[in-house]
């Protein structure tokens, strides 16, 4: 087998992204992704993951997510009381939420991502973040946010406006 | 009705799958011909979006209006993505969509009807009580989008026989008749859906259609309760309450469809507050300690009818009521307040604080009134249902019948069955209707209110 070995020792996965790019990470940050631990369950992680659906540069993104999780949540070093797992939880926080600010075009494109790899956390975090884009918008300003074409006819918009009033009181 | 889980690709292991992409193929040659949004999420990813819970029900309307594609998605999913949402933190105005009376002064039987706000243009409703099973019913509760009705005894005194339906939908489920030693005498109950449930011991699956109608009633020598639960079809057995709360049967019997705030149920009785927990059955009782220029209205011959129980927006326990001002005018007033946060206290009584009033003066005539009746209070939507009279003791009929938005303290004339106040608890009956938001975001499918 050519199961590399991190420098603590862990085993390393290897990720190969649509473009031909290679990720190497440690198999506890791979895990994170359903797909990717099934493949490593069933023995056939070796020497590299083919990942034909994600572009090199979200790639990247979901790497990097992955081992800010992994790290964090190991919880190796046997310091797990509950004052550091709070601070943990919070550097976490802290971490998604810059993570996660990103463009439109790259917030799909690691939702889609997240989907196929079968993240949970990312695929959540990433759903949770357009929901917060949307939150408090009018209908116009959604299509504005996400480049979305109109295909209501101004009397179909008109009357969806009427009917339900009320959801358009402070907008 | 679609069913929530849905394993994706057969060996069980991706278990979050949305039901979009399914449920929306069987349909998509009908709708999709001319959906083109250039939204590069498919379905199941959008119904995700949808489905998180910071969107409430005003940002999912929206969401329909921007384009057909989230107008469908919104529309026929509605179920799936509200399974996990919490209630709404704000009243959802567009839930309310009329009331349901009935009168029992002419012998003639006839079920509960169904009057409509104008601005509810859809058929639905109206002919729900048609069937000849509804004859001589008792229409009892409405709560979120349900209404409990007791079905006619053939023999008054033996058996207790109910049935709940959700107009919206159509849908009738006849109750397992209760009778012989099993029969309640005097009971109060209470309809409660999955959301009422999520903090007891025994929840519903969140986001299913399945209900409990929980009752409480008198044994000889102490207060009982029964629960049937529509997802095993039947009642459960008889529990004994626990707990220092004291009721008498009569009392029991008078008390409207009770209310329910984290895993407990309220009713009113006068000016006791009775609450029971549905899972431990613990009960409690408060007297309510507001003081009140009540006498507005003596319907039933008693100037407490114009006091409800609801739940605030923010979950939490309140009253609504009709009276006049401590001291100062003699202009009629509504006071919402609201019982405080938290755990019970240890010792004394819940603290209860005013949210607000609504002075009436400015938004009702005032002229010639001799009366202003609380007829009713939705909970979800915060429209509240007020009828005015000539008479302090209703021997005219009313003179006119208001819905007032809480929130928005915007007053509407609404349609008013002819009647007044009554006098019989068992010889008329109104209940404000409410859809639940399932229904209302489904309602918003350019194919069902056709």
């Amino acid at each position: 087998m050519a199961a590399a070995e991190g420098s603590d020792g862990g085993k390393m996965i290897v990720l190969i992204s649509a473009d031909g790019q290679r990720f190497e990470l440690p198999e506890a940050a791979a895990k994170l992704s359903q797909i990717v631990l099934y493949m490593i369950e069933d023995g056939c992680c070796y020497p590299s993951i083919p990942l034909p659906k994600v572009d090199g540069v979200i790639l990247a993104k979901i790497v990097e997510y992955c081992n800010k999780h992994a790290a964090l949540s190991s919880g190796a070093d046997g310091s797990s009381d509950a004052a550091s797992e709070r601070s943990k939880e919070r550097e976490l926080k802290i971490f998604d939420a810059e993570f996660i600010d990103v463009d439109v075009t790259t917030l799909f494109d690691v939702m889609m991502a997240a989907n196929y790899l079968n993240i949970k956390g990312l695929l959540d975090l990433a759903c949770q973040r357009t929901a917060d884009l949307i939150k408090g918008k009018s209908p116009e300003q959604i299509r504005q946010t996400f480049g979305i074409k109109n295909d209501f006819t101004p009397e179909e918009e008109a009357a969806i406006r009427k009917e339900n009033a009320w959801a358009f009181d402070n907008i | 009705m679609p069913n929530p889980t849905v394993d994706g690709d057969g060996d069980g292991r991706r278990m979050d799958l949305p039901l979009g992409r399914l449920a929306s193929n069987k349909r998509s040659k009908l709708i999709l011909q001319a959906e083109d949004d250039g939204f590069p999420l498919n379905d199941e990813l959008l119904l995700l979006v949808f489905a998180a819970s910071s969107l409430d029900t005003d940002d999912l309307v929206r969401c329909a209006a921007t384009c057909r594609r989230w107008r469908r998605l919104v529309a026929h999913d509605a179920r799936y993505i509200c399974r996990f949402k919490p209630p709404s933190q704000r009243f959802l105005r567009g839930l309310a969509v009329g009331f349901f009376h009935q009168s029992h002064l002419d012998d003639s039987g006839a079920p509960p009807r169904f009057v409509p706000f104008p601005s509810f243009s859809s058929s639905r409703c109206a002919h729900v009580f048609d069937d000849d099973l509804f004859r001589n019913s008792r229409l009892i509760a409405s709560r979120n989008g349900r209404l409990v009705v007791e079905l006619h005894r053939a023999s008054r005194a033996a058996a207790l026989r109910l049935a709940v339906c959700n107009p919206m939908v159509g849908d009738v489920s006849i109750i397992p008749t209760l009778s012989g030693k099993d029969r309640p005498g005097y009971y109060a109950c209470a309809l409660l859906t999955a959301e009422d449930l999520l903090q007891t011991a025994d929840p519903l699956p969140p986001g299913s259609t399945a209900f409990r109608l929980f009752l409480i009633y008198k044994r000889r020598n102490f207060t009982a309760s029964r629960c049937y639960s529509s997802d095993t079809r039947a009642w459960g057995t008889e529990g004994k309450l626990c707990g220092a709360a004291k009721v008498s049967g009569r009392r029991l019997g008078e008390m409207t469809g009770g209310v329910a705030v984290s895993g407990a149920v309220f009713w009113l009785s006068r000016n006791v507050v009775l609450g029971v927990r549905v899972d431990t059955l613990e009960a409690t009782s408060e007297t309510f300690p507001w003081k009140w220029k009540s006498r507005l209205c003596f319907c039933l011959g008693n100037p407490m009818e114009n006091r409800r129980l609801a739940v605030s927006p923010d979950g939490r326990l309140c009253v609504v009521q009709v009276g006049r001002p401590q001291g100062g005018s003699d202009n009629p007033v509504i006071n919402v307040l609201c019982r405080s946060h938290g755990k019970a206290p240890a010792k004394g009584a819940w603290e209860w604080e005013k949210q607000f009033d609504v002075e009436l003066q400015r938004l009702l005539p005032l002229d010639n009134v001799g009366r202003v009746c609380l007829r009713g209070v939705m909970e979800k939507s915060g429209v509240v249902f007020l009828a005015t009279g000539a008479d302090r003791y209703a021997q005219q009929p009313d003179l006119a019948l208001y819905a007032l938005h809480l929130q928005k303290k915007e007053m509407r004339l609404v349609p008013a069955p002819p009647g007044r106040c009554c006098v019989r608890r068992s010889s008329w009956s109104f209940f404000g209707y409410e859809m639940d938001r399932v229904a209302y975001l489904t309602s918003l499918s350019p194919d069902t209110n056709a």
